[in-house]
């Protein structure tokens, strides 16, 4: 019994530590490789691995392994009511970038095993801030957290809507994948419909600083939140729907800034 | 008290895990066969149609599914199927059924006549086709009325509870391949030669409906008589399901794949 239950707890905390399911972090990594200079390509081989991917969900996997439990409370992005950056401590994403480049920049003075994790926090890290439900932003008391909302069913024409509960975080976690058919949907095939969708917007994407980055993170998080608040907690189908457009540039701004930030700071 | 502890925990793990609610050849099915189609494309074509969808070929392969209930798209909700006669006939030429509007898409964007068209009515009509090619193709996206074919309406089981035929069928692509990619489906499929497959692509949506409700009166109803129950059956009944099953992938990605190279290829 104490095993169905440890077990069962597991599950629930993996769910809420992740940002998004692995396939969609590995299709992130799978563009932002695309992307990366001749000299960055070598070098996250090298602090990585060949397979880049293997970067997906890294500090999660150190905290199940018993390792690195202070990453816990890394994962969120904090910013004030303008929208810009405002952590308290540590427990930002933003403020542990930052220190991660930081070694990055002079990893010849850091051994290979503190460059390495560096990569991958930013890696990782680059991925969570994208996450909107990853994102708190002051005077709105539900950003940042896991909440039920209501959302309907995807049914046929002319039927009642049926409403039924939905945690917030698996909506942006989750729920987009299960409409193309969950994990038959591989990364590769998401890392082709990000450049599809969004390969001319690279450009864009890619501008600015990390300061900026979470400033457009916060604009489109406050956007959801008002509509949010706007249909009383609930999103019918088709306002879940017209996310998905959204959702994807989420992917693929993680992408291109992941290439941006390590092609700059692995120079 | 464990006992209660335990049903709480099961309860919130299922939840977790919810199922979107199944039609047409599932979401799984459907990504399957828009995948295979597009790897069947020569690159000039898929190039054409990732520029209208702005996407791949399969990231609208369960659009259709979803945008069914939602407006404008409620005039598509019957498009999903064709209707059978009493003889076993499709019906031709009716606009409430999916071969219907196949035809139609396909004559109007013919010979180039797609450049006529806004990019979004372009990209529309491709989300119509990959959706509905596939639907024509699930062994039960044949309508039979209760009245001419009352032993097409029954019921199998699935540990001692009843199923309706229709979920079993529309998720058979799946069915205990759980954890294949779309990559190991195409690896699946058995490609055809250049002539086999201009021989399987002939025909029209009607033709093809046709087939697939030959297919299920032959082959679906006979494997699954009323009362399988599917949690028993054996590993020969569950090579009948996938034979079948996989025979319409093929035809379903070959000729999505037709229809689009028809349309696209200069």
């Amino acid at each position: 019994m104490k095993k169905i239950i440890l077990a069962v707890l597991l599950v629930a905390a993996t769910l809420s530590a992740k940002a998004w399911s692995t396939n969609y972090d590995k299709a992130v990594y799978l563009v932002a490789s695309q992307n990366y200079t001749p000299e960055t390509h070598k070098l996250v081989s090298y602090y990585v691995n060949k397979d880049h991917t293997r970067a997906a969900n890294h500090l999660g996997w150190h905290r199940r392994n018993g390792r690195h439990l202070e990453t816990e409370g890394w994962h969120s992005l904090h910013l004030d009511a303008n929208l810009k950056p405002a952590a308290k401590d540590a427990n930002d994403a933003l403020v542990q970038i930052e220190k991660a480049l930081e070694i990055i920049r002079n990893r010849e003075q850091h051994e290979k095993a503190t460059v390495s994790f560096a990569v991958h926090t930013v890696m990782n890290l680059i991925v969570d801030m994208h996450n909107l439900s990853n994102v708190f932003i002051e005077g709105i008391p539900q950003s940042g957290t896991d909440f039920q909302l209501d959302i309907s069913q995807c049914s046929v024409a002319n039927r009642p809507i049926r409403w039924f509960k939905y945690s917030w975080k698996k909506l942006w976690t989750y729920r987009y994948q299960t409409f193309h058919g969950n994990n038959v949907y591989s990364p590769q095939m998401w890392s082709e419909d990000i450049v599809c969708m969004y390969g001319d917007k690279k450009a864009d994407f890619s501008a600015g600083t990390l300061q900026d980055w979470a400033t457009d993170i916060g604009t489109y998080t406050k956007g959801v939140y008002d509509r949010l608040e706007k249909e009383e907690g609930r999103f019918i189908h088709a306002t879940v729907q017209d996310h998905e457009a959204l959702h994807m540039a989420c992917l693929a701004r993680a992408a291109y800034r992941i290439a941006a930030l390590l092609n700059e700071n692995l120079k | 008290m464990n006992k209660t502890i335990l049903r709480l925990l099961l309860v919130v793990v299922a939840t977790m895990f919810v199922a979107e609610r199944a039609m047409a050849w599932e979401n799984v099915g459907h990504a399957v066969i828009a995948y295979n189609a597009e790897r069947l494309l020569d690159p000039e074509v898929k190039a054409k149609c990732r520029h209208y969808l702005k996407a791949s070929i399969p990231f609208y392969a369960t659009w259709m599914d979803q945008a069914r209930s939602i407006e404008p798209y409620t005039v598509c909700d019957k498009w999903h199927s064709t209707n059978i006669d009493a003889k076993n006939k499709v019906v031709v030429g009716k606009p409430t059924t999916g071969a219907y509007h196949i035809e139609r898409i396909r004559k109007e964007m013919a010979n180039g006549a797609y450049k006529t068209m806004s990019d979004s009515l372009v990209k529309i009509n491709l989300q119509y086709l990959i959706h509905m090619v596939g639907d024509h193709h699930c062994p039960v996206h044949v309508r039979w009325s209760k009245k001419s074919h009352p032993q097409f309406h029954y019921n199998l089981l699935n540990k001692g509870k009843k199923r309706r035929p229709h979920g079993f069928w529309d998720g058979s692509i799946a069915f205990r391949r759980g954890k294949w990619t779309a990559e190991k489906h195409f690896e699946n499929m058995q490609l055809l030669s250049p002539k086999q497959a201009k021989k399987m692509q002939k025909g029209t949506a009607y033709d093809w409906t046709q087939e697939t409700a030959d297919v299920w009166r032959k082959y679906c109803f006979p494997a699954m008589p009323e009362g399988t129950d599917i949690s028993k059956m054996s590993e020969e009944d569950v090579a009948t399901v996938h034979a079948i099953v996989d025979k319409q992938v093929q035809r379903a990605a070959y000729r999505l794949a037709g229809v689009l190279t028809e349309i696209f290829k200069e």
